[in-house]
């Protein structure tokens, strides 16, 4: 059957979300300006391995839970993380960040593993708390030579494209195979943030 | 044997003489009317303003958009003209304000009255024009350069907010809607963000220059 080899949209919008990840990569020289805080932003969430792993089991929880948390978990994530990013800017301190970050990546991950189904508004205060973590994180890390506008859209967009990645894995969950291949992954995500956690790595 | 047209080997010729005509400007000041063209791609804030408009204009079928629409090409030239005269001033605070508002319906699903949407529309043409304003330098080319700012931001303007209402008609259900409250989320956090290094008492390395500059070089 031809239709098992399509991509699904979600997929696509995945593998899309990949590729321009990768995109960085590709840049040959130096930018300046508003496109050195894009650049800067951006890699700001893919430098951090440990930011990448939890915002990567927000979209594959996202996914395994299905509408209508599979778009509304990206939409709350970004939003609570910049009060987190205003609180760092503002210089608040914020106490346990780095494990709250950590923890993020263990708890996120181990509901993927265990497939856990929580109604939407605690998935969302979940992974909103977490959310406050990783903002705070990157606004108090803020390069002071960056342009802000610049920085902060790359952040957020490289945290969203995170989101979709995840999403588009997650979309795995349609097919018997593809399920263990999420939940393989979300323990995976769940054994580093357990690694992060006690600062083996 | 393939025998090409002679069509096309004039073609080849012509193209290949091309690099000798463009090696200089084509006419005085074209390098300033590029410049205000690109200029609201340029700068963060007026392409995130221009993209917030598109998706508030083309989230609801309003009846008021051809008002909104009239408001902001106005709102532009009067906003090209204020930031002429009175250069200096950095927009980019009000910029990242208007985004938020202009976001913000759009993440609640909230429709806004007719007058909000006029208003919103023409406060951010005003804002984007003033933002587009040139250097200070001949008139000419001060002139040429806030021409093509205007064409870039009723072009970009008409683009992006055609291919999201096109894109609504064309895929009427809910996946397009998510996708452009996730996009007004993540502008709003761009937004919040802004707004609060703006207050921070860190010196400010972080001012966009987001004059359009060509007629001072």
């Amino acid at each position: 059957m031809n239709h098992h080899r399509t991509l699904a949209p979600a997929q696509r919008l995945g593998l899309a979300a990949m590729l321009l990840l990768a995109a960085p990569l590709a840049f040959g020289h130096a930018e300046t300006g508003a496109a050195a805080g894009f650049v800067s932003g951006f890699l700001h969430p893919l430098a951090g391995p440990d930011h990448l792993i939890a915002m990567v089991a927000v979209g594959l929880w996202g996914a395994f839970l299905g509408a209508p948390a599979i778009w509304q978990l990206p939409v709350v994530f970004p939003l609570v993380m910049a009060v987190g990013g205003v609180l760092g800017i503002a210089g608040v301190t914020l106490p346990l960040v780095e494990v709250g970050i950590a923890a993020s990546a263990l708890v996120l991950g181990a509901m993927v593993v265990l497939g856990a189904r929580p109604p939407l508004w605690v998935a969302a205060v979940l992974v909103g708390g977490f959310a406050v973590f990783h903002g705070h994180a990157h606004g108090a890390e803020l390069p002071h030579a960056a342009n802000a506008v610049g920085y902060s859209a790359g952040f957020v967009v490289a945290t969203g494209l995170l989101h979709l990645a995840g999403i588009g894995f997650g979309t795995l969950v349609r097919w018997p195979y593809g399920r263990i291949a999420v939940r393989s992954l979300g323990g995976l995500i769940s054994v580093a943030g357990c690694l992060f956690l006690l600062r083996l790595v | 044997m393939i025998r090409l047209p002679a069509a096309a080997l004039l073609l080849a010729g012509g193209l290949l003489l091309a690099p000798e005509a463009v090696a200089h400007s084509p006419f005085p000041g074209i390098r300033g009317l590029y410049t205000g063209f690109l200029h609201p791609l340029t700068q963060p804030a007026q392409a995130m303003l221009l993209i917030a408009v598109g998706l508030l204009l083309a989230s609801r079928p309003y009846p008021a958009r051809p008002a909104a629409a009239a408001a902001l090409v106005i709102a532009a030239c009067g906003g090209l003209l204020a930031g002429t005269l009175a250069p200096g001033s950095d927009p980019t605070l009000l910029l990242t304000g208007l985004v938020a508002a202009a976001s913000l319906p759009v993440l609640l699903r909230r429709a806004v009255p007719g007058w909000l949407l006029v208003g919103l529309a023409g406060a951010a043409g005003g804002a984007l024009g003033f933002a587009c304003a040139p250097d200070p330098g001949a008139l000419q080319d001060v002139a040429i350069t806030s021409f093509g700012s205007w064409l870039g931001l009723m072009y970009f303007a008409a683009i992006i907010t055609g291919a999201l209402v096109a894109a609504g008609r064309r895929w009427p259900g809910q996946a397009l809607e998510v996708g452009n409250r996730i996009v007004a989320a993540w502008l709003l956090a761009i937004a919040m963000l802004f707004t609060s290094l703006n207050y921070t008492e860190t010196p400010n390395p972080w001012n966009t220059g987001s004059s359009a500059s060509s007629p001072s070089t």
